[in-house]
């Protein structure tokens, strides 16, 4: 991909006899939305912590505008941990603040970028409390709010919708979308693969350390193979099978579901059902990208 | 490293588990110090009453029994059943009555051994001074020639009398060093457990080396527990001055520096060790027991050693080795035992093993405070 500004270029990292990543491969490009997507202990964390510079990786490299990361351009990831990184023991105001002269602020511009991203998220009342006091999602907030205050350059966020309600979520979207609108590359991972379809650009799949896919969303989800469940009682078992380009990959009572083959016409799946007789139901049924993976995983 | 050694700093200066170690560390002195200017170390004077002729005695008793290392507290009364009623009554311990060369004197029990030798010599020295006046020899000055004659001494160990003075500030000199130890070499392990579960450890990372996250992290913990060690030593040493409990102020000055020259030794040592094996650890109150016994170990070593013989072949070996140099060094500094040369070999020491140790840590520690 020749306009991508950060690729991660088969990238390996081992832990003792654990194998936490294998030559996984993605690249995000300037203005994007990039999820990484994949279960618990698929090598998500391990991949953000080795874009952000936490973690040196074994083998490959990951590379800013064709470069690999020196501790200048390093200095202007904004990398939010899942834990969240923030310090219980300080106000909202101070974690800010403290955030901000790490990445070379001085303490009034940290001051007013704080105020200003509080403002932003409609939470100008945090400033008078501690982080010890925070619930989840005000946490989950003041954490991002302290990645995105040092204005970064890249944006790695490891788990940003965790505990976030679907208000919470839509907001972070805007704003992270604002920041990709700006030229900021936002590369995130998630568990939830449907949030991942709903609202990234681009993503990547990871499986035991593996990328399994990696494209737009639009592409990934275009190869999901199409099902239809249909309640046919009067027809005969193996009706399905019978119809061009089908295949049954469910069968419970009178209810099949058929898996369309791609020359295969959903309009020829409910002629041949009527023909059987009644027809109780006729359902066009999508696989979300969490299947997708689990389908393309399993085929590897 | 400074924004973040300035952030532990402040965070640990002020936090509530810290205060709270240090208040009652400091209450602890405090106490013992009162306690040994007032009641353990207090002389408590014998109560002597005076009556008839005996009341002569009102001048000379007191310095008399002085030299024997015994004080007095005279007083007079009316009658010898008077005095009599007093002694019975707890108000006196000694009632001495009767002429110069004839005392009697009444207690409710016993009679102390130096008080009684010092009331038999006045008897005999007034029947002397009696019989030389038979003479017609003036008795001041036989009794000056007498004076005169003393023995020739030759010391072949010559004891200071303030050792064991010394000696026990310096034992609390350990004590304070190894609580402090203890408590912030602990914080260094906590603080690495909470920057792996909290992820500051991850931010940080991405805008400092894992030597210098570590380093930052252990300068600002060494600072706070400086600056209560400091605290509570110039506290702890202007109550001990003041209630004369020392009397040497020398001492005192060379145990609260010395203190904490070996507080920022072992701290560096203790604090880097800590952190490196808390990245690895996955139980840290484990780890934290360990590290608390161990000191234990040391300071009771030293202690033992410090007390029996301060500047002996043992005790000078252990306190240039780094892991008791912390702990015994300054301990045999306030005795006033550490030549200068063994001070200078035990910090040599202690920075070398500190670089070889830091250099062992700070390897590993990004990849450990990961928890990986």
């Amino acid at each position: 991909m020749t306009d991508a500004v950060l690729e991660i270029d088969r990238i390996s990292k081992r832990f003792g006899a654990v194998i936490a990543l294998h030559e996984a491969s993605l690249a995000a490009t300037a203005g994007e939305l990039f999820g990484i997507a994949g279960r618990a202990g698929a090598g998500k964390t391990t991949l953000l912590r080795i874009c952000a510079g936490v973690l040196a990786p074994d083998g490959g490299q990951v590379r800013w505008r064709s470069l690999p990361f020196d501790p200048v351009s390093r200095a202007a990831i904004g990398y939010q941990p899942a834990a969240g990184g923030l310090h219980p023991d300080m106000t909202v105001p101070d974690q800010l603040v403290y955030r901000g002269t790490l990445h070379g602020l001085d303490t009034n511009e940290s001051h007013r970028r704080a105020q200003m991203w509080l403002d932003r998220f409609g939470r100008r009342a945090l400033r008078e409390l501690r982080i010890a006091t925070l619930t989840a999602e005000e946490r989950q907030l003041v954490a991002l709010i302290a990645t995105l205050l040092p204005d970064p350059t890249l944006l790695v966020l490891d788990e940003p919708f965790a505990g976030l309600n679907r208000a919470g979520v839509e907001t972070v979207v805007d704003v992270l979308r604002e920041r990709a609108l700006a030229g900021v590359p936002v590369l995130f991972s998630s568990n939830d693969f449907d949030l991942v379809e709903r609202y990234c650009d681009r993503a990547g799949i990871l499986r035991n350390g593996q990328t399994v896919a990696a494209g737009s969303v639009t592409e990934l989800t275009a190869d999901r193979a199409r099902m239809v469940r249909v309640d046919a009682p009067d027809a005969d078992p193996d009706w399905g099978d019978s119809v061009p380009g089908c295949r049954m990959v469910d069968v419970d009572g009178s209810r099949v579901v058929l898996e369309l083959g791609p020359e295969a016409d959903d309009q020829a799946v409910l002629a041949a059902a009527m023909a059987t007789g009644r027809v109780r139901e006729f359902t066009l049924l999508r696989r979300s990208l969490g299947e997708l993976f689990d389908v393309a995983g399993d085929a590897r | 490293m400074l924004v973040v050694a300035r952030r532990e700093f402040r965070a640990r200066l002020w936090s509530r588990r810290v205060l709270a170690s240090s208040v009652l560390v400091l209450v602890l002195l405090v106490v013992f110090l009162l306690l040994q200017a007032f009641v353990f170390g207090a002389v408590k004077p014998i109560r002597v009453g005076l009556a008839g002729q005996a009341i002569a005695l009102a001048d000379g008793l007191p310095q008399e029994t002085a030299s024997l290392g015994v004080t007095v507290a005279v007083s007079q009364v009316d009658s010898v059943a008077e005095g009599v009623a007093a002694v019975r009554a707890g108000r006196l311990d000694v009632l001495v009555s009767g002429a110069r060369a004839a005392l009697h004197v009444t207690v409710d029990n016993q009679l102390d051994p130096q008080l009684r030798t010092t009331l038999n010599g006045l008897v005999r020295q007034q029947v002397l001074d009696a019989q030389i006046a038979q003479l017609g020899v003036r008795p001041q000055d036989v009794l000056s020639r007498v004076d005169q004659a003393q023995i020739s001494l030759t010391q072949l160990n010559v004891t200071d009398p303030n050792r064991p003075q010394a000696i026990a500030v310096g034992v609390l000199t350990g004590l304070l060093v190894t609580l402090s130890l203890a408590l912030f070499a602990g914080l260094a392990v906590r603080q690495v457990a909470e920057d792996r579960s909290r992820g500051t450890a991850e931010v940080l990372l991405t805008v400092l080396r894992p030597r210098r996250l570590l380093a930052g992290g252990l300068v600002g913990l060494g600072a706070a527990g400086f600056v209560h060690l400091a605290a509570i030593g110039a506290i702890g040493a202007l109550i001990a001055l003041i209630a004369g409990v020392v009397s040497v102020p020398g001492s005192v000055l060379v145990a609260v520096v010395g203190g904490l020259l070996w507080y920022v030794l072992g701290f560096a040592l203790f604090g880097t060790a800590c952190a490196g094996l808390a990245g690895r650890a996955t139980e840290h109150r484990r780890l934290l027991a360990w590290l608390g016994g161990g000191l234990c170990v040391l300071f009771t070593v030293g202690t033992v050693l410090v007390a029996n013989d301060p500047a002996g072949a043992a005790e000078a070996t252990l306190s240039v080795l780094p892991p008791f140099a912390p702990v015994l060094m300054p301990a045999r500094m306030a005795v006033g035992v550490a030549p200068g040369w063994q001070v200078l070999l035990a910090i040599a020491l202690s920075l070398l093993v500190l670089a070889g140790l830091a250099g062992l840590v700070g390897r590993g520690y990004g990849r450990s405070v990961l928890g990986r």
